[in-house]
């Protein structure tokens, strides 16, 4: 009995060499919140409400067309 | 949503440096530091051309490839951002850079390059939005307050787009439509992948040159 407990001990120590740890890249890399979440601050532009994608992507869409497309001006 | 690029009409761009210097405004940035510069092609010589360039938020970017410390991420709009927190400073995304962005601060005790520093279409970074820790490591997040890059909308041409891709590619098709010249967008081939507006088609594998 004291031989078979010896054994097992002996065993579980020499396999206890074989575990390794996982060699998985792992940067912890944090991505933050989505940017339509707003900032939450007074210099938030006006006409879109934050935490709602789609009105965020309108925004920004109207922001565009009015500030850098001179031919919907004309 | 499309992704979130830069266009530079060359046609349009007169060398005036306002974006530069609205980004180094905006984002506070240090001395020795320009995460956007004006380059001048044929500088001197009749015909000369000017392009405003930074970070391109490449669609398969080579710095996010390279990074020994898998440090940078892009949002889901496309934008290319990168932790400071994680960058071990070692320049490689330097190197690969086709475009010269990635930045590093020049006064490094010995010699030692610090955090790198680059474009982030004035969306921050991973800290949390408009916070002061945000504004100190990336500066403002402009997106996030439902705002286009400063350097874009203070372009007094208007030659530097910035938006969503579909848009300012439409904008600019209009412009080009009307003029009828200057459909080069330089960059755009190198960032997006070689089926954009002014490169040349691709050829298929083992196809011969005309004679």
């Amino acid at each position: 009995m004291i031989a078979r407990i010896g054994f097992v001990a002996a065993v579980v120590l020499a396999l206890a060499g074989c575990s390794e740890p996982s060699q998985e890249l792992h940067s912890g890399r944090n991505t933050g919140t989505p940017a339509y979440m707003g900032t939450g601050s007074n210099f938030v532009a006006p006409g879109w409400t934050p935490g709602d994608r789609a009105s965020w992507v309108r925004q920004l869409t109207v922001r565009t067309q009015h500030g850098q497309n001179d031919y919907t001006r004309m | 949503m499309a992704r979130m690029k830069f266009v530079c009409d060359a046609e349009r761009c007169i060398e005036c440096n306002s974006c530069v210097t609205a980004c180094k405004n905006e984002h506070e940035i240090p001395w020795g530091v320009n995460r956007r510069r004006v380059v001048t092609l044929n500088d001197g010589v009749p015909g000369e051309k000017s392009i405003s360039v930074a970070c391109m938020h490449c669609s398969d970017a080579p710095c996010m490839a390279v990074c020994p410390v898998n440090c940078f991420y892009r949002t889901d709009e496309g934008v290319v951002l990168h932790n400071k927190d994680t960058c071990i400073g070692c320049g490689y995304c330097s190197y690969a850079c086709p475009f010269g962005a990635p930045q590093f601060p020049s006064q490094g005790t010995f010699g030692v390059r610090g955090k790198m520093d680059k474009c982030t279409f004035c969306a921050g970074g991973p800290e949390e939005h408009g916070s002061e820790a945000e504004f100190e490591k990336y500066g403002r997040n402009r997106l996030a307050e439902g705002k286009l890059p400063a350097c874009a909308e203070m372009c007094s041409t208007k030659a530097l787009l910035a938006g969503d891709g579909d848009v300012v590619a439409d904008i600019f098709r209009t412009r080009v439509v009307q003029r009828g010249k200057g459909a080069e967008v330089w960059g755009w081939g190198t960032a997006y992948g070689s089926q954009q507006a002014g490169q040349p088609p691709q050829k298929p594998a083992g196809a011969k040159e005309p004679s």
